[in-house]
């Protein structure tokens, strides 16, 4: 399973989020060389929780907003047959915001750092059982990364191809896309 | 062949006794005439007006409408007075009783002469005319009937046509019957013979009659059964489904083409279809508001998720989609999310578990650490307070302490001591009231401990004994050097470079709804 810290490592971003980070961060601040280097360390520790997110959980998400995945697990629900999926075309941007409390000394800034994973799909085939997803397909799978620091325009981090049948590790039976009724 | 013509003749004579005592008027029915029983009325005047041009001749009935076609009429029985004529089948020369019936004489006839078989079969047999006595007036009566044709399976309205021509009438076993009903059975039978004493007739032909039932399939219900109706049956509707009349024939008993009798009950079963309803959007609706606005298009709802109305409760998702075309009562799930929510409460868990239960709450966690009294790690305060309803994805800030970390006070004089940890936010606690340095601390250097805990401190004093005056001098010096060593190491402690803490706080997913692209 890739995972957004493996995807910015192929890109050569690995440090662009943190390096961006310190860099609004020292616009604000006057901070001497040494506290500086220690607040780079510091972020770049901090978002380790940010590279871990895997393409599995973009993918999940995306599932969950797919109008015919969405269709098809209802109607597989309520006929109690499988339902097979083809979608052209699937562009989904997911966004991961959290807020990087920096505390130095007395002086405390919160920075909220926005990551942007775009998914596309390109003719994807799935099949649906029981409200849920137990198989899918894609030609092709794209995934582009952009991050952006406060208010700061989004910078592109890079794209990457990868292949779906490695970032989905479907449960036997399947993940589920439509709330089951009781 | 004379024997045989004389048994012919005593078969008339027979046959006229009986239509004298039939008459009842007939005093004269023994003279000699020509025997037109059974022949076509126009045959039968040719044949009198051959026999005897000056005879008068009366027809029962006298008039007869030109509807009534003649050649269908016979003669039934006759009554002469004259004197007994011979039978002839010679052509007429002069046919006035026959012109002022406009009728046409035929060129060659050959009478019927046989009594006992009054039909229009014909005879071999002929005889040598014998003219009438023009010095005796001769008067022939006429009585008609005419054949009952064949009427079954024929419409009323060609029967009638049938009987109209025979100046017969149809006598129908119903109120109304159409024109195209179908005759069953009929009586008298057919060829029977009616004696038209009148006309029309006085004796109807009496005909049960049978409706073909038409098709009605995908017709509307109420041209089905106007058609039922108008073809003389009773419409039995009987509607199914919730749509708006009318509706559309599915089924029909009996089915198109049987033939009942006439006024029989047609089962006809309609579907009123409802037109399938498009699914209005309702996300983000009140949920009662959604219902109504569903509710006004004849749909339903079923609410998955009901909240209290304080935390604002709106419709998050729907199934079918909107737009969806659904059948008339269709219910349609509405996912119910709430746009505030309770605060939960946080005090006293560690900052982990706290932050975890307001995100789950769905909103955000903003953990302030700091050197504060309380126990270190663990929420001491939070804002809002717990159970306070706020909007969705507001900021719940945690007030965690961080504890203060005890400062290393040993060979230090008490006041120096205890000033360095009032700096640190620690207090300085009672211990021997030596006058020496600080040997012992409690808790010791370093320790993390609550802000405004107490220190322990000990001094070590060294017991009087009438030391030197020397010594003494000596033991200050080295008493005022540690102390001045102690306050340098305090004071570089308190310049070292600040803390640098960085948190991340909870990640927050947010789908791009509005960018997705799928086709």
């Amino acid at each position: 399973m890739t995972t957004v810290g493996a995807l910015l490592e192929r890109c050569d971003a690995s440090r662009v989020p943190a390096d961006a980070v310190s860099r609004h961060l020292t616009a604000m601040l006057a901070l001497p060389p040494f506290t500086q280097a220690v607040v780079a360390r510091q972020v770049t520790a901090a978002l380790e929780k940010v590279r871990d997110i895997s393409m599995s959980d973009v993918l999940q998400r995306a599932w969950s907003v797919s109008r015919s995945l969405q269709r098809a697990g209802r109607e597989s629900l309520t006929t109690g047959q499988r339902q097979t999926v083809h979608i052209e075309g699937f562009t989904v941007p997911v966004d991961y915001e959290a807020v990087l409390r920096i505390v130095i000394g007395e002086q405390r800034i919160d920075v909220a750092l926005r990551l942007t994973v775009a998914v596309e799909l390109a003719h994807t085939t799935a099949a649906v059982e029981r409200g849920r997803l137990v198989w899918v397909n894609s030609e092709a799978f794209t995934v582009r990364l952009s991050c952006s620091v406060a208010d700061l325009p989004a910078k592109d981090l890079g794209e990457a191809r990868l292949n779906l049948a490695l970032e989905v590790p479907l449960p036997r039976d399947g993940l589920p896309l439509v709330a089951v009724p009781a | 062949m004379r024997g045989r013509r004389g048994s012919k003749w005593v078969g008339s004579l027979a046959l006229l006794a009986l239509s004298g005592t039939l008459l009842g008027a007939c005093s004269t029915s023994n003279i000699d005439h020509p025997i037109t029983v059974g022949l076509p009325y126009p045959q039968a005047i040719e044949v009198i007006a051959g026999w005897c041009p000056t005879a008068t001749i009366r027809v029962v009935p006298d008039a007869l409408p030109g509807s009534i076609d003649p050649n269908l009429l016979f003669v039934a029985a006759e009554f002469y007075s004259a004197p007994v004529p011979s039978v002839t089948t010679t052509p007429p020369q002069d046919v006035p009783k026959l012109r002022a019936a406009r009728l046409r004489p035929s060129q060659t006839h050959t009478s019927t002469t046989s009594p006992s078989t009054p039909d229009d079969s014909g005879s071999s047999t002929s005889v040598e005319p014998k003219p009438c006595d023009s010095s005796v007036p001769t008067t022939a009566t006429l009585r008609l009937e005419t054949p009952v044709p064949r009427l079954t399976e024929l419409t009323v309205a060609a029967a009638r046509t049938l009987l109209d021509e025979r100046g017969l009438v149809l006598d129908v076993d119903a109120w109304s019957i159409p024109d195209d009903a179908v005759v069953l059975s009929q009586e008298p039978a057919p060829a029977a013979r009616i004696r038209l004493d009148a006309l029309p007739a006085t004796t109807p032909v009496a005909v049960t009659v049978g409706i073909e039932v038409p098709d009605l399939r995908d017709l509307a219900e109420d041209v089905a059964c106007s058609t039922v109706e108008a073809a003389g049956l009773v419409c039995d509707l009987l509607v199914t489904g919730r749509g708006p009349a009318p509706g559309r024939v599915t089924d029909q008993a009996p089915p198109p083409g049987d033939v009942v009798p006439p006024e029989s009950a047609v089962r006809v079963s309609a579907l009123r279809e409802v037109a399938p309803v498009a699914v209005p959007s309702v996300l983000g609706e009140d949920p009662q508001l959604a219902c109504r606005a569903l509710d006004s298009v004849d749909l339903s709802c079923r609410l998955e998720g009901l909240a209290e109305p304080d935390l604002e409760p709106y419709v998050a998702d729907q199934a079918p989609a909107p737009g969806d075309l659904v059948p008339v009562g269709t219910a349609i799930a509405l996912t119910i999310a709430t746009r505030s929510t309770r605060v939960p409460a946080v005090t006293g868990m560690t900052t982990e578990a706290a932050c975890a239960a307001i995100v789950s709450a769905g909103l955000v966690c903003s953990a302030l650490s700091g050197p504060r009294t309380g126990e270190p790690g663990h929420v001491a305060e939070q804002a809002p307070a717990a159970d306070q309803i706020v909007r969705r994805q507001s900021v719940v800030t945690l007030d965690v302490p961080t504890g203060v970390t005890v400062p290393d006070v040993r060979d230090l004089t008490r006041d120096a001591a205890c000033q360095a940890l009032t700096d640190a936010g620690l207090r300085c606690g009672s211990g021997d009231a030596g006058g020496g340095t600080i040997t012992r601390q409690d808790p010791p250097a370093n320790s993390v401990v609550a802000e405004g805990t107490e220190v322990v401190l000990i001094t070590f004093t060294e017991p009087s004994s009438g030391l030197p005056l020397w010594t003494i001098a000596l033991a200050t010096v080295v008493v005022v050097a540690i102390a001045v060593a102690g306050a340098q190491r305090v004071t570089r402690r308190l310049r070292r470079p600040p803390v640098v803490r960085v948190e991340l706080g909870p990640i927050a997913v947010r789908v791009r709804v509005d960018q997705i692209a799928e086709r």
